[in-house]
């Protein structure tokens, strides 16, 4: 497509959908430790060792999100609340811009492009967290359009190498995103032998981009850890799975791209190397499904209406797209346009509940939980302990990574009422359970008579005895 | 070869055999439940009772080398049709060889001695017979009613073939108009037929169970995972389809039948077959004209030779094909333990079909049939074994009076802790077998 690209319908989704996400509430499990983290990194520098935990103290953490929390802490230091789900509904803004401006790059008939990005835009719903990974997939987006952008003027490519420095402080998701454009440049160079200086010197320095963060070349071993080994016990780290809303989404968005890749007229190589890696990636782990949703959703509002055009011809119904593109209006449209998405995200930010949701958390058992060591708390608990009782080091959080071995073991033998939990017990010294009323050790400590600190629906507080340790020394 | 090679292992071979043996010996339906203490007398699943009696027909007249002998049989019919799927675009055989193969290697984990084998080999014999079918009238087509009769005694799976008759009608219609009709008229006179099945309604609502609320406790019905070498070969089909379609475009009949049954592959990983069987006959012309100009053919030298020795390979295979399942899964030891004893039994739930044949006895208290254990037992053995609130109300309300779990069980831990006695326990910490103090 050439000549001026209108922006107002972009601007005017991402607005919409930016507003939209203002609704959805704050307190996303995790939210909280990488507040804690970023908090930290401002006041005391990077922090390398863990410092939150009583099972891994002094242990190495990750530090592939620094950048990503010291943006969320400083939205929260500078607006407290209203600052995190602004700059959730910033990103969500954004995200969405670029996913219909994609849409319409490929096809110029605004509703068809609109319909096709919905689905995409509709699937990034399940990433709308308040965490560095919406930035992931935010620097993903952007990637993304540059790449399309650059099949007919390569010079963008020059904004990659800086977008892959900024992305992988970011989030470690920046493999991918470098993955693809390597595989793009490699195909350009292909086709245009006279681009191939250019493109080296480009990939090069996308390349050592990535190794400008504080975990240096080890940044590659988070990254392609959580690809390659995700860990299924996380929900989102599960299998994508049609039984829920969001694979059912997920899996539509696979089938209209083989539907209209079957029905529809042939594309380049360079399409089909920006969505087939894609949707293996994708379908690695539900929390990589909305990375193929945003890849396929400019084949598909160029393509799809092929597809639908061979099915009504196979049901003898003429259907006919008009052939006439509409006028690109006047910059200062997209300028009014734009100015009236922000008004509607810091709008939206505004006037939206400005707390987290703490429904889900234990907020009540907080008064009760003893200071210092010994406490073993519920993994989906463990950022909000970190956050809200700081007094209180956790067992284990969902920073999950410093965990793996002996104090994730012991975990999983305590909570599930394992052959050794009660020697587990001993061992580490426990002497308080904050855990689920449900759960196997809840339920085992009660018919134990063990004594209940706090109680409520959600959660419930028990002592452990101190016979138990001295039984078993 | 390979299929031939394999013992036999799955926990539901067990209770098949059982049923099929019943069935066998009393001449009749098994139309309840007669192998447990929680649902007995209980209606359940007579839809596969030609597949159960043929499996108890191969176990009574070779033991387990019938039934590996007869597994050995479905596979190969399921290959051999796949790889004649494959080579219908006339695509030279190093294209249609790696993608039969790897379709064969994704149905490796449904290779268990179950009637579900039936609809391995039945499923690409059905596309072969559409691919190849003349527009219009034909007398081809009165193969159809028959087979999925036959198919809906064996198994299931005969509403999958169902669909894809429906599909291959629609497309015929949309295609040539009238001359589609016939295989539209055959297609309903196909699903009438099926009526004739003892119990024609009842394995439609057990698809219908699995396929919106798939039990995802089952491994089998969990969804695609990728990081699998099954779930691999499925995404790297699945990527191939998406990607050459996309280069070369595709066809209305493609986009008929793999889009459901790539729907119906994330559905469940067991189901990843239908897709992965379907997807080279599309797959391997578009990777041939992608390839062009790259000929390797096998030298006719050497043709004989190999087949020579695949045959032999073959021959060698059979003739040392295992003669006993793999019971190491299994709590072999604790039998005679629990022969000994009487009461109710409240047993693992992946042994149960392995009790219900070595131990009918002993009662079982759950097994692999599930669908009779749904919504009661079901979810009060998971409270139970868990360890959930109201566990040691349910023990009492079922009057267990022992246990076979795996040690690691949190009721197994609790009761030992509460003084039940340890009646008999593996020495390498595979099972347990606990009973009242």
């Amino acid at each position: 497509m050439s000549g001026r690209t209108s922006w107002s319908i972009p601007f005017l989704c991402g607005g919409i959908f930016g507003a939209l996400s203002t609704v959805a509430t704050v307190g996303d499990s995790d939210l909280f430790w990488h507040l804690a983290q970023g908090r930290q990194t401002l006041s005391e520098g990077l922090a390398r060792v863990d410092q939150f935990s009583w099972t891994v103290p002094g242990m190495p953490v990750l530090t592939d999100q620094w950048l990503g929390q010291v943006a969320w802490y400083g939205a929260y230091a500078g607006l407290g609340w209203t600052g995190i789900i602004l700059l959730r509904s910033l990103l969500v803004a954004g995200i969405a811009t670029l996913i219909v401006a994609a849409a319409l790059r490929a096809q110029p008939r605004p509703i068809v492009a609109v319909l096709a990005a919905l689905p995409a835009i509709t699937l990034t719903r399940f990433a709308w967290t308040e965490r560095p990974q919406l930035m992931g997939l935010f620097c993903f987006t952007l990637l993304l359009f540059l790449l399309r952008v650059a099949w007919e003027r390569p010079r963008v490519l020059i904004a990659v190498p800086p977008l892959i420095l900024l992305w992988a402080n970011l989030h470690a998701s920046f493999v991918l995103g470098l993955a693809l454009a390597l595989i793009a440049m490699v195909i350009l160079g292909l086709r245009r032998a006279e681009l191939r200086t250019m493109l080296a010197v480009i990939a090069g320095a996308s390349l050592a981009a990535t190794l400008l963060t504080p975990s240096g070349a080890a940044i590659w071993t988070s990254a392609s850890g959580h690809f390659l080994s995700p860990p299924r016990m996380v929900l989102e780290e599960g299998v994508p799975d049609v039984a829920q809303p969001y694979g059912v989404v997920f899996v539509l968005i696979i089938l209209a791209s083989l539907v209209t890749a079957a029905l529809g007229r042939p594309v380049p190589l360079f399409e089909v190397a920006l969505m087939v890696p894609v949707l293996f990636v994708s379908m690695t782990a539900a929390r990589h499904t909305p990375f193929f949703a945003v890849a396929s959703a400019p084949y598909l509002a160029a393509r799809s209406p092929e597809a639908v055009a061979a099915i009504a011809a196979g049901l003898r119904i003429r259907l006919r797209l008009p052939a006439l593109r509409p006028s690109v209006p006047p910059v200062a449209v997209d300028v009014v346009t734009a100015l009236l998405a922000i008004v509607a995200v810091f709008g939206g930010a505004a006037t939206a509940r400005a707390a987290p949701n703490l429904d889900p958390y234990p907020l009540g058992a907080l008064s009760s939980l003893p200071s210092g060591p010994g406490l073993l708390n519920d993994y989906d608990w463990g950022g909000f302990l970190i956050w809200y009782a700081p007094a209180t080091p956790v067992f284990i959080d969902g920073r999950l990574f410093p965990y793996t071995g002996d104090a994730l073991r012991d975990y999983d033998t305590v909570v599930a009422v394992g052959p050794t939990w009660r020697e587990v017990l001993a061992r580490r010294g426990i002497r308080t359970l904050l855990v689920k009323p449900g759960s196997p050790l809840a339920v085992r400590a009660r018919d134990l008579g063990w004594s209940i600190v706090s109680e409520a629906t959600r959660y419930v507080v028990f002592m452990v005895p101190n016979s138990l340790s001295a039984r078993l020394d | 070869m390979f299929a031939v090679g394999l013992p036999s292992t799955d926990s539901d071979t067990y209770w098949q055999l059982a049923t099929g043996r019943w069935i066998l010996d009393h001449g009749a339906f098994l139309r309840q439940d007669i192998f447990s203490s929680t649902v007995s007398g209980t209606r359940y699943g007579i839809g596969e009772w030609l597949g159960q009696v043929a499996f108890a027909g191969a176990f009574d007249v070779a033991g387990w080398a019938g039934i590996v002998i007869l597994r050995a049989l479905l596979v190969a019919t399921a290959a051999f049709f796949v790889i004649r799927l494959a080579r219908r675009g006339g695509a030279a055989w190093w294209v249609t060889l790696p993608l039969a193969v790897a379709a064969l290697l994704v149905s490796k984990i449904t290779w268990t001695d179950r009637p579900h084998l039936f609809t391995l080999a039945l499923f690409p014999v059905l596309l072969e017979l559409l691919l190849s079918l003349p527009a219009g009238a034909s007398r081809r087509l009165f193969v159809f009613p028959p087979l999925l009769l036959v198919w809906s005694y064996l198994h299931g799976g005969y509403l999958i073939g169902l669909a894809v008759l429906a599909i291959f009608a629609a497309h015929a219609i949309l295609v040539s108009g009238r001359a589609g009709l016939p295989l539209a008229a055959t297609t309903i006179v196909s699903a009438a037929l099926t009526l004739l099945n003892p119990a024609p309604l009842e394995l439609a609502g057990a698809a219908r169970e699995d396929f919106l609320s798939p039990p995802r406790f089952l491994s089998e019905f969990l969804p695609p995972d990728v990081l699998t070498p099954a779930g691999f070969l499925f995404a790297a089909l699945v990527l191939l389809v998406l990607g050459t379609a996309m280069l070369r475009g595709g066809s209305l009949l493609e986009a008929l039948l793999l889009g459901p049954l790539l729907y119906l592959a994330f559905v469940a990983q067991r189901h990843m077959i239908f897709f992965s069987f379907a997807a080279p006959v599309f797959l391997a012309p578009r990777l041939a004209s992608l390839l062009d100009g790259r000929r390797f053919e096998l030298a006719p030298q050497i043709r004989v030779p190999t087949a020579v020795a695949l045959f032999v390979v073959a021959l060698v295979m059979i003739a040392t094909a295992p003669t006993a399942p793999d019971q190491r899964v299994y709590p072999t030891g604790a039998l005679a333990t629990l022969r000994a004893d009487s009461g109710v039994l409240l047993n693992e739930y992946d042994w149960g079909g392995y009790l219900i044949f070595t131990l009918p006895e002993r009662p079982v208290f759950i097994d692999g049939r599930y669908v009779p254990y749904l919504g009661g037992v079901l979810d009060d053995y998971r409270t139970m074994v868990g360890l959930r609130p109201g566990w040691r109300a349910l023990v009492d309300k079922y009057r267990v009076s022992e246990l076979l779990l795996e040690p690691e069980r949190p009721l197994a831990v609790a009761l030992r802790e509460d003084g039940w006695r340890v009646r008999a326990s593996d020495a390498s910490g595979r099972w347990i077998v606990l009973a009242r103090p």
